[in-house]
């Protein structure tokens, strides 16, 4: 190391040269030549998603009349008279929900079914003939939002003779 | 042998400096950008429309403070989250020095991108610090926390000159 000093005292010019080097490091060291990065930060973001099965029916009151238009000369059974002006909306973010139908009404005079037509999830039932013992009205639905059309159909019996049922419907999210 | 004592004396000496010149420059550089408000923020998705969609949820608990440089820089924002199910946006606003990107959708692994550019290098300020608007949505198909967990972002933003 000596012998190499000794030959860079040789030059002046080499010497300060060699002093220089130094700083003309440090200067080239300045942070915004030596990273194009100023600074950085982080967090943490969290989303949380709850539950939510929720459903409604859209379209007001349903009236079913059964007339004389509803009658078969010599058949005691009358109808059906139906009716399509409502419908039915949902959404689960659970997976494998259905959903039930039931009515408020206990003995009925009269026969009231639904079927959901066109469903834009999930698979129809067959046409459920109401009591108030939930049945499956609409199954597999999964994770999804939809709608279907609650389409009633009435049917009397002519020897019922005349008079008014009336049903609150309920439709129920359930575990499949 | 006193010229090499010299020499040696200023190579240590101007080494010590450029170690303490990069502590100082490093500590620095870590105060250039900070995330202020509430530390970790969560985002709540609690209601849906039947029929509808998810209802979003936007919070704004959180603002990023930046510091002018000698050049124009720009601020860019990256994510990561294993097992993301839902969707986060953010997007800056009350943006007083440079300009917001339109809002960034967060996805886990994402390339790191733009979040606020043309940050100016011209006199006249100091720090800006914009507030950090992130919006959270789902679908009723995406799921929900009890059964898939949270997202948790790790969100990070990064000033580097542009």
């Amino acid at each position: 190391m000596r012998a190499l000093f000794r030959i860079r005292r040789l030059s002046h010019l080499n010497k300060r040269l060699t002093f220089a080097t130094p700083l003309l490091l440090l200067l080239v060291c300045s942070p915004s030549l030596f990273s194009q990065t100023y600074g950085t930060d982080s967090h943490n973001v969290t989303v949380s998603v709850a539950t939510v099965n929720v459903i409604q029916v859209s379209g007001g009151s349903v009236n079913l009349s059964l007339g004389s238009t509803a009658v078969t000369a010599g058949v005691d059974l009358m109808g059906p008279v139906t009716n399509t002006s409502t419908t039915l909306l949902w959404g689960f973010n659970s997976s494998l929900r259905k959903v039930t139908v039931k009515t408020s009404l206990a003995s009925p005079k009269y026969i009231l079914k639904v079927l959901a037509v066109a469903p834009t999830a999930g698979t129809a039932s067959s046409e459920v003939t109401l009591s108030t013992t939930a049945a499956d009205f609409l199954t597999n639905t999964g994770r999804s939002s939809g709608s279907c059309t609650l389409q009633y159909s009435g049917y009397a019996l002519a020897s019922k003779g005349t008079g008014s049922d009336s049903h609150t419907i309920t439709f129920t999210v359930a575990a499949q | 042998m006193r010229d090499d004592r010299r020499y040696l004396s200023c190579w240590f000496s101007v080494a010590a400096m450029i170690a303490v010149l990069f502590g100082v420059f490093a500590s620095q550089a870590l105060a250039q950008l900070t995330l202020r408000g509430t530390a970790n923020p969560t985002i709540s998705i609690t209601t849906g429309t039947a029929g509808g969609t998810m209802t979003s949820v936007v919070n704004t608990s959180s603002s990023i403070r930046y510091t002018r440089q000698s050049v124009i820089t720009k601020i860019t924002v990256r994510t990561s989250c294993p097992s993301q199910a839902f969707t986060l946006q953010v997007l800056a606003t009350s943006v007083t020095r440079g300009v917001a990107a339109p809002a960034v959708t967060l996805t886990s692994g994402m390339a790191a991108v733009d979040f606020i550019t043309n940050i100016p290098n011209t006199a006249g300020w100091t720090t800006a610090t914009p507030t950090l608007q992130y919006t959270a949505s789902a679908t009723f198909a995406q799921g929900n926390s009890a059964e898939l967990g949270n997202d948790v972002h790790t969100v990070t933003y990064t000033l580097q000159a542009q």
